[in-house]
């Protein structure tokens, strides 16, 4: 009787604490929207794609809707005073682009102090989102601007003859199959390409010229898609200061007001959980590199390219 | 109801005579409830925690692992000791060993009020304590498992000890050399890269 009455006792108190970690668990959280100010660190790795990326148990990587999600979650924590946006992208599709610039233009709406930091390169679209930042950080060898656009076109018409491939099509519209590989292009097809080009061109101009309070004709004149180091850009006024990663996070943190050394939240952080369940951008990266040539970099033909095709 | 009580009580205040008993009896019925309590209990405490955590989606994915993992831990821990038991000139009775193996997982419970206590400490101190809690209750589990041993296969304490180290010291040196090779091949796979 005894033992099972010590038995019942322990029983109760393990009910009772399962009862009020339950209870307790929720609490004990820590409070994000509490603590000083800090910088957080968002990462722009590879091509700048729409979609979900990798959804792995305990992380996500790649595609933009991740990296919004992190913008949009440094936006609600009221004690991110500051982002650095660390961008290390050759560039990617123009919709994408757009919808993570239009959050990093509501995270400035909030009155939080953005800055973009380029690492390797930061080209074209990579370019577009460091042009909304209120200041741009670059290294010495960066390689950035890359401003315009441009989509890819194979025409393999000669191809399919020399193999013996006829491919017919039922069509709605005369330009349902416009941009196919197996004919050439139309005089009025090119007319149409070209101007959704130019109209995508004229946006990324009026984001540059906006962003970095320059006069539109000088923006057009620097975007003929060449590509500048970071010290070039410096000299035309495509990036205010040469510096790595942390004179960027310290230059936030001075805009913000932050006192002292500031503390870093880092967002999308590979971590040993993310590598245990899933590739993340850098091994992505990696892939892409080991990839024979003309295998990379392969966008939907339907996506506005605004990146060159190889570097 | 009322042996299974009697046995709980004896595992946790006279281990070797109750760890004994139990693999002489093959007490297998009674393993399995001490081993389903033992292992869905603090389950639901972890659970608590990962949905505090923003990570209840992956709560399911790790409780059912942690689970699947336990029951695996189980079958093939009693399997590989029982092994190394006979190896070490222990004989008695796998099922036995099986049956007290299950009772062991029983600290696993006391982690609740443990946790509980770490949570009511300063977030500074909580790391410490919880630590503290994983190594205890791991001690008092593998001390566990070496009275199992001994008392099913009828082995001194050195040799039960010997038994649970073994297989561990020939998992930890079979991750040396597969570190070396696979090491070695992503050293030799990778380019020469200059720029």
């Amino acid at each position: 009787m005894y033992k099972k009455s010590v038995i019942l006792v322990l029983t109760v108190l393990i009910a009772a604490s399962l009862a009020a970690i339950a209870f307790l668990a929720p609490r004990l959280k820590p409070d994000k929207h509490a603590g000083p100010g800090k910088v957080a660190v968002i990462y722009v790795e590879g091509l700048i794609i729409g979609g979900r990326g990798q959804t792995t148990l305990l992380s996500e990587s790649g595609g933009t809707d991740s990296l919004i999600r992190q913008i949009h979650e440094a936006r609600d924590d009221s004690s991110v005073k500051a982002v650095v946006l660390r961008i290390n992208s050759p560039g990617g599709s123009v919709p994408a682009t757009q919808e993570v610039g239009e959050e990093l233009v509501k995270l400035k709406n909030t009155g939080k102090v953005v800055v973009a930091s380029m690492g390797d390169i930061a080209a074209s679209g990579g370019y577009w989102l460091a042009a909304l930042c209120d200041k741009i950080y670059a290294n010495h060898g960066t390689l950035t601007g890359s401003i315009g656009v441009y989509m890819p076109y194979s025409n393999w018409e000669e191809l399919y003859k020399k193999i013996g491939v006829r491919q017919e099509k039922i069509k709605s519209g005369a330009h349902k199959d416009i941009l196919s590989p197996e004919r050439a292009m139309t005089a009025e097809e090119r007319a149409i390409i070209q101007a959704m080009v130019d109209d995508m061109y004229n946006q990324f101009i009026a984001v540059v010229a906006q962003g970095r309070k320059m006069d539109p004709l000088k923006v057009r004149q620097l975007a003929d898609g060449r590509i500048y180091t970071g010290n070039q850009a410096q000299q035309v006024g495509l990036v205010d200061s040469l510096g790595n990663m942390y004179d960027a996070i310290e230059e936030a943190a001075k805009l913000a007001g932050i006192p002292g050394k500031p503390e870093v939240k880092e967002y999308g952080r590979l971590s040993p959980w993310s590598m245990l369940f899933g590739p993340g951008d850098l091994l992505q990266l990696s892939l892409q590199k080991l990839l024979p040539p003309g295998q990379h970099g392969e966008l939907p033909l339907t996506a506005p390219l605004a990146m060159p095709e190889k570097w | 109801m009322g042996n299974f009580l009697e046995t709980l009580y004896d595992v946790l205040f006279s281990p070797r005579t109750a760890m004994k008993a139990i693999a002489v009896d093959r007490k297998l019925a009674q393993a399995f409830a001490a081993f389903f309590l033992s292992v869905t209990i603090p389950l639901w405490a972890m659970y608590f925690g990962l949905k505090a955590a923003g990570l209840q989606a992956a709560a399911y994915v790790i409780a059912m692992l942690q689970f699947a993992g336990s029951i695996c831990a189980w079958f093939a821990g009693a399997a590989i000791f029982g092994l190394t038991a006979e190896l070490f000139g222990g004989r008695g009775s796998a099922a036995g060993l099986f049956a007290a193996m299950g009772f062991a997982h029983l600290p696993r419970i006391f982690a609740i009020p443990l946790l509980l206590a770490a949570a009511l400490v300063p977030a500074g101190v909580r790391p410490l304590i919880m630590a503290g809690t994983a190594i205890i209750i791991m001690g008092w589990t593998i001390y566990l498992d070496i009275l199992a041993i001994k008392g099913a296969y009828g082995v001194s304490g050195a040799k039960a000890l010997l038994v649970v180290l073994f297989p561990i010291a020939a998992l930890v040196v079979l991750g040396i050399i597969v570190a070396v090779f696979i090491g070695a091949t992503v050293i030799s796979a990778l380019p020469l890269r200059i720029f």
